[in-house]
């Protein structure tokens, strides 16, 4: 238990309401999108200017007390859940778009600002934040940043640390530093670089710089229907062969494909066995000639029909299709669990049958949702939270989806992070010495681990032990 | 400055026991490995990266102190190193370790030049669209070290932007990686942002993975000249909220245009990169937008004067001074306005070479008449750079101004992590020691 006076220091900061105490509250903040593993933290502080966010650390740094910073909680890693934490430090609070420079194209915006919001708020000058995860309506440029979030449109754009041009961190010893900035070209290390994706384990960004970009001058969507995913495959392939890097490149299976269908009768033929969403952007002379190279590709590799969006309405009803594919899930099974691997762009077709062996191997039903255009995998795994056993086949099958990523040359973690759901898959990736060096800086920045301590580094005292899951949370 | 030397023999002896008695050279070689004036005893080309690494731990054991090169294109910037006992050059590492034309992406030995690189991927219709200066004889190794980038980073970004993955010796001589090879990865720290600009002072780098992109049918530049530099940054701008899509926009002053071969007016110079109809709509566009004032340059004289651009950074004359300046674009103008202010009141001549969109000038200083004035004018112009937020970087600095002026004039709360980042992958000072911002 926290001891009465640092709740009282605590509370003298960022007053009553800022403290949340009360189990029944503390409940809610027990787990983000990733619900396999839940904790509550004793309390909750929310402060509201990051000056508060310092002077909080500072008294949680003088009396030796860890804490986890969260955002909006729709991680998909367990990135803020609670261990060896007893404080969560939530950045909700702080959600003010502090300026848009419209002429240098950046915007200055506090961690708990929604992804959205920045878009939406430069939307009349003609610029947008290109980051675009799928939770963007909900989740925070502090989490963007922690994790480095992707999205479908960062096949093109890049992801958030392409856009993030400094950030203001606050020290675990409540020091507030500002790295990188505004201007381009900043003498020194790229700290900046380091802290974005490090998890909140290098400290707690209070405010971000972001690069805004110019919305694009056209915008053609097509939608391509496959007999089977080998062929979609094929597709991708061909389409970045011919030189053209679009700027999202969706791909989804039969069993997503079904239950879109069902969901909102888009007009998918439900016996297909992929559809592929290709979003060209940029000069309408370029995209002309683009949609058209792409309409080719598709059809020589045997789609069934290529559409085209003909207006911003019907791009959006196709886009809807992708957004939406969580949600459609929830028809299919009660629980689902998303994965979240990376393959050589060209070993899609590879692990796509990788993954239909896992599924009949641990019997179970593994729909899938893909950024097929950087090979960027996201296995949604079915399971029904009342039986135990097939809750321990989808953390086996999660378990053995990653090392066959790995063993395609790919990666563990495309855009959802390590958190703690994949600290044990960290050394299929990383030998001893590649992690050391990673430790010590964060040593550098959190020598005696109170950010978000028993993430990223696989840690006998940072086990999580996965529970029975209770409720399935929306994505 | 330079603290007196290890003993030179010994120090040769400990890299040829650990990487062979061919991979060690003293003599005539040293004197082309000099790091801003300071010279090694010997340079050190292991044959492969684990060779690199024994290298590193020879330095280790013998408490000598290195210096990571290439092909030296960069040597000269920053302080001069406090103890330089050998140069390590990653030189003879240039194999293409992979690359797989339908995944865009490439991995790479440190050691190859851009220029071999980018005529592999040539092959492929692909490149790795980064145009630094010297890039026909820099290494890979220093690209990603020195953070270097040319005039295309206006529409294409920079190294950080296409490097996903990296290999490295540490200070312990142990070979790390960081990333992948993969475009998408968020496994772990990000050591590859990390290690870009790092000059060698974290680690030595060996190998880097990137993902490159299909190279453009066409790239046709534009020239639009104008009366003053302050008009042609103005005009530059306007050009970026128009509905031209360039993927560079520089600018030049008076002085610049001149030795460019440009004529004496200042100028702004466009490319539009794409298929031949993207580019020729961009024509009709540049056509709007100026009121015919810009003009296409024929293929050979655009193709001749991007390299020059390309190169604007590299001085003819050793006596001259190099800044970089960077701010935001909209200070860029006041701010240089106050520098040429400052050189023609110390009777020098600045070139001004803009990178527009990023707010990233380059200036050289010439003529001086004499080294005290050449160091106060330069301070002045970094001061006027802080006074407007934004940082002067001296990357050239003439042979007796060197260790006389801070070549990074670096000062922020954020250094004292910089030395911790420092001291914990390299706590005893074996890689460039003192180099760096804050002689870190």
């Amino acid at each position: 238990m926290l001891d009465a006076h640092v709740l009282d220091a605590l509370t003298d900061i960022v007053g009553r309401d800022g403290v949340i105490s009360h189990t029944a509250e503390t409940r809610v903040y027990e787990c983000d999108g990733w619900t396999l593993a839940r904790r509550a933290p004793e309390i909750v502080v929310l402060p509201r200017t990051p000056a508060a966010v310092a002077a909080v650390v500072r008294v949680l740094y003088r009396h030796g007390i860890a804490f986890v910073p969260r955002g909006a909680g729709t991680g998909l890693s367990g990135g803020c859940l609670p261990l060896a934490a007893p404080v969560m430090i939530c950045t909700s609070r702080l959600n003010r778009i502090v300026e848009v420079d419209v002429e240098n194209r950046r915007a200055v915006v506090e961690a708990g600002v929604v992804n959205l919001a920045v878009s939406r708020a430069v939307a009349a000058h003609g610029l947008l934040y290109a980051p675009d995860p799928s939770s963007q309506p909900a989740c925070t440029i502090g989490g963007n940043v922690a994790e480095n979030s992707g999205g479908p449109h960062t096949l093109k754009y890049g992801v958030t640390t392409n856009h993030v041009l400094g950030v203001e961190l606050v020290l675990p010893d409540g020091e507030m530093v500002e790295l990188g900035g505004a201007v381009e070209d900043v003498p020194g290390y790229d700290l900046r670089g380091l802290v974005i994706g490090s998890e909140g384990t290098t400290g707690l960004v209070t405010r971000a710089t972001l690069r805004l970009t110019r919305t694009p001058e056209a915008v053609r969507t097509l939608l391509a229907v496959f007999e089977s995913i080998d062929d979609a495959s094929a597709a991708v392939s061909g389409i970045i062969a011919g030189g053209v890097v679009p700027a999202a490149l969706e791909m989804m299976d039969r069993i997503i494909v079904e239950a879109v269908e069902a969901a909102f009768q888009v007009g998918f033929p439900t016996d297909a066995g992929a559809v592929l969403l290709i979003e060209l952007d940029g000069s309408v002379a370029e995209l002309e000639l683009q949609a058209q190279l792409v309409r080719e590709v598709c059809l020589a590799r045997s789609a069934r029909e290529v559409r085209q969006a003909r207006d911003a309405a019907e791009r959006d009803e196709l886009w809807k299709s992708r957004k939406r594919a969580f949600g459609a899930v929830g028809r299919l099974a009660p629980n689902y669990c998303t994965q979240d691997g990376v393959v050589p762009r060209t070993r899609v077709p590879e692990i796509m049958r990788a993954i239909a062996a896992i599924a009949a191997r641990h019997r179970l039903r593994i729909a899938n949702v893909l950024h097929a255009g950087d090979g960027n995998i996201h296995p949604i795994l079915l399971y029904d939270e009342r039986d135990a056993d097939e809750v321990r086949r989808v953390i086996a099958a999660g378990h053995d989806i990653l090392r066959a990523c790995v063993d395609l040359g790919g990666s563990i973690t495309g855009e959802h992070g390590i958190g703690v759901e994949k600290v044990q898959e960290v050394p299929l990736l990383f030998g001893p010495q590649d992690l050391l060096v990673m430790r010590q800086l964060r040593a550098a920045f959190d020598p005696d681990e109170r950010c978000n301590p028993g993430k990223i580094f696989p840690t006998p005292g940072g086990c999580v032990e996965v529970g029975r899951p209770r409720r399935q949370v929306a994505l | 400055m330079i603290e007196p030397r290890t003993d030179a023999d010994g120090a040769i002896a400990a890299f040829r026991s650990a990487c062979g008695a061919d991979a060690v050279r003293d003599g005539e070689a040293v004197w082309r490995c000099a790091a801003a004036g300071a010279v090694p005893h010997c340079v050190v080309e292991p044959a492969d990266a684990s060779r690199m690494a024994a290298a590193v731990r020879a330095a280790a054991a013998h408490g000598l102190a290195v210096v990571a090169t290439g092909n030296g294109t960069h040597l000269g910037v920053g302080w001069p190193p406090r103890r330089y006992d050998a140069a390590l050059s990653a030189r003879r590492l240039q194999r293409i370790v992979a690359h797989d034309a339908a995944d865009l992406t490439v991995t790479v030995e440190a050691g190859l030049t851009l220029r071999a690189l980018n005529e592999a991927l040539a092959d492929a219709g692909q490149w790795l669209p980064i145009d630094p200066p010297v890039g026909d004889v820099m290494t890979i190794g220093g690209l990603i070290a020195a953070d270097r980038s040319g005039p295309l980073r206006h529409g294409y970004g920079t190294v950080r932007d296409y490097l996903i993955g990296i290999r490295a010796v540490t200070a312990a001589g142990e070979v790390v990686r960081g990333g992948g090879q993969v475009v998408k990865n968020v496994a772990g720290y990000d050591l590859p942002k990390l290690l870009t600009g790092s000059y060698g002072t974290l680690a030595i780098i060996v190998e880097a993975s990137f993902k490159i992109q299909p190279r453009p049918a066409a790239l046709d530049v534009f020239e639009w000249k104008a009366p003053t530099l302050r008009e042609a940054l103005e005009r530059a701008h306007a050009l970026g909220r128009s509905a031209v899509l360039p993927v560079l926009v520089e600018v030049v002053n008076e002085a610049a245009a001149e030795s460019l071969g440009l004529g004496d007016e200042a100028a702004v110079l466009i490319g539009c990169a794409g298929s031949p109809a993207h580019v020729e709509e961009q024509a009709r566009r540049m056509d709007m937008v100026s009121a015919g004032a810009a003009t296409k340059l024929s293929a050979g004289r655009g193709a001749a004067l991007l390299r020059a651009l390309r190169e604007f950074s590299q001085p003819a004359d050793d006596r001259a001074m190099v800044a970089r300046l960077s701010a935001r674009p909209t200070a860029l103008p006041p701010l240089l306005d106050e520098v040429e202010a400052i050189a023609s009141a110390a009777a020098l001549v600045v070139e001004v070479a803009v990178h527009a969109g990023a707010g990233v000038a380059w200036c050289q200083m010439l003529g001086a008449p004499s080294a005290d004035g050449l160091r106060a004018a330069a301070e002045r112009m970094r001061a006027a750079a802080r006074r407007h937020t934004g940082w002067a970087v001296f990357e050239t600095i003439p042979g007796e101004l060197r260790g006389d002026i801070d070549p990074w004039g670096y000062e922020a709360p954020a250094l004292s992590i910089m030395r911790r980042v420092k001291a914990a992958l390299d706590p005893n000072g074996c890689f460039s020691p003192g180099r760096f911002v804050g002689q870190i």
